[in-house]
């Protein structure tokens, strides 16, 4: 994507001159005349036209060279070709750090101040799409002689027979893999105005995923 | 079909008489802006299930609190009757938005299945799987709550009913844990009707039924509903996208066929009636 020569960039009332040339380039030259500016992530405005993406990522440069700015300020503003290879690695480690905790658990707090339907969108059962053929955790909650209830986390449980392999891990509390076909088994009868359920969704048991008995028989020994 | 409906229709029609029967002080006053037609002009003074507009049903038909009181303002000192004060047990906080959705609340039955009454509190459907809006639950819930511990504030007979086998053994405890009634098996026609033929005596009957599931079967609605409402007993109900909300007087529309969402009902109601009655017995001590 190319851009004219010389957009005049204002940030936070400071104008800056970058030179634009490709946009690989772009991102490292104003990146580099934008330090010692502390934009902090804060929108800023393009003097003349741009297109919609290139203001998008000169904000992603921007909020960028913010984090790297903060720990080079007393160094001084270095030149242009050294910054090049070190704003690539402290960048790297930087947008790391950032995404680290990705992973973590949300703490009680956002959870609790989400609205219903951030919830619902973030929610697996939207995630997943058409249950029909999706592999799901469940867990064993009730056996009746060799049926086993599973609740995978939908508004109904299924209901599994035993299988001869490795049947008697196969107990209250053990966690199993499904194959899900419906999450609820109903279907409009001849003669019927509605639908009717048998309250119970639809899936195949694929195998266990850990058991009580496992760690049972492992205390053991 | 046409039986049920005309079984409705026949326990809003005693229900409007019965209440017209009634001495004029008894009846409340309040005027409440309700939509008029000039079919029900005669009744806009009484208080009274919505005769049946096309998709009308009480709780949408009745307007909000919130339009002529402030739920969200501080505690007025001044304000010492509990029936003045919009929330006055704090009901709102016995749950949040989150404690709903992971309760598994929102997540209704087919649209093959849905009772078009329903339609209005559902947010819409995911491939062909109906999801209520949680938004107006907890709404329809904090009121239902605020009921209840109003109820047993005054010392009313609270009986919860249940007739999904899988929760009766739940819904029975809660119960007994809160001091409070239960039928969760087989509903005889005369129960509330012919109770003093059933029972041998004058009863006194609940002054509350809270109904964990509106449906008997998947197909029929628990005759405890229609009877309630011949009876003039109030009730505050989970309705699944199954079922018709249209008699019962709280409806919480929500799931109510999950473990969790059962689970989570027990546990609201019966900390709702505690605190009713925690505060029953300050206020005699006192």
């Amino acid at each position: 994507m190319h851009w004219r020569l010389n957009r005049r960039v204002t940030i936070q009332g400071q104008t800056v001159i970058g030179k634009c040339g490709e946009l690989k380039q772009t991102r490292q030259k104003i990146a580099c005349s934008m330090s010692g500016c502390i934009v902090a992530g804060a929108a800023f405005r393009l003097a003349g036209r741009t297109g919609r993406s290139g203001r998008r990522a000169l904000c992603w440069t921007a909020s960028r060279q913010s984090e790297v700015s903060g720990g080079d300020t007393q160094t001084g503003r270095p030149t242009a070709d050294e910054t090049t290879a070190t704003t690539a690695t402290s960048t790297f480690a930087e947008s790391f750090k950032k995404f680290e905790g990705l992973n973590q658990p949300k703490g009680d707090e956002t959870r609790r101040s989400e609205s219903f339907l951030t919830l619902l969108r973030n929610s697996p059962f939207i995630k997943m799409g058409d249950p029909t053929g999706k592999v799901v955790e469940g867990e064993v909650f009730h056996v009746v002689g060799d049926d086993l209830y599973i609740d995978f986390g939908g508004k109904f449980h299924c209901v599994c027979p035993r299988p001869p392999r490795r049947s008697e891990e196969y107990v209250l509390g053990a966690r199993v893999r499904l194959r899900l076909h419906q999450l609820e088994l109903s279907s409009l009868f001849l003669g019927a105005k509605r639908d009717l359920s048998l309250l119970e969704a639809d899936a195949t048991l694929l195998g266990i995923i850990s058991s009580p008995y496992r760690s049972k028989a492992k205390q053991a020994t | 079909m046409d039986e049920l409906k005309n079984d409705n229709q026949h326990a809003m029609s005693l229900y409007r008489s019965a209440v017209r029967l009634l001495p004029a002080c008894l009846r409340v006053t309040s005027r409440r802006a309700l939509v008029t037609s000039s079919a029900r002009t005669k009744d806009h003074d009484l208080h009274l299930p919505t005769p049946a507009g096309p998709l009308g049903t009480w709780a949408t038909l009745k307007p909000r609190p919130e339009k002529y009181v402030d739920t969200e303002a501080d505690i007025d000192p001044s304000v010492t009757d509990p029936l003045r004060h919009p929330d006055y047990f704090g009901v709102r906080q016995l749950f949040t938005m989150s404690d709903l959705f992971d309760a598994r609340v929102h997540l209704g039955h087919r649209e093959g299945s849905l009772n078009p009454y329903m339609a209005e509190f559902l947010l819409g459907s995911r491939l062909g799987h109906c999801v209520f809006d949680l938004e107006r639950t907890a709404q329809l819930l904090r009121d239902a709550l605020n009921f209840t511990t109003h109820i047993a504030y005054r010392g009313g007979i609270i009986m919860f009913v249940c007739r999904s086998p899988q929760h009766v053994h739940m819904v029975e405890r809660t119960a007994m844990e809160c001091g409070e009634f239960s039928h969760c098996r087989h509903w005889p026609p005369g129960v509330f009707t012919d109770s003093t033929a059933l029972f041998g005596g004058v009863t006194r009957l609940p002054d509350l039924l809270v109904l964990l599931n509106t449906l008997d079967t998947v197909l029929e609605q628990h005759g405890a509903v229609k009877h309630a409402a011949k009876m003039l007993i109030p009730t505050v109900g989970v309705v699944d996208s199954n079922c018709d909300p249209r008699l019962v007087t709280y409806p919480v529309p929500g799931n109510d066929d999950s473990t969790t969402a059962v689970r989570l009902y027990c546990k609201l109601f019966s900390e709702a009636i505690r605190r009713g009655k925690a505060e029953r017995e300050k206020s005699a001590v006192v």
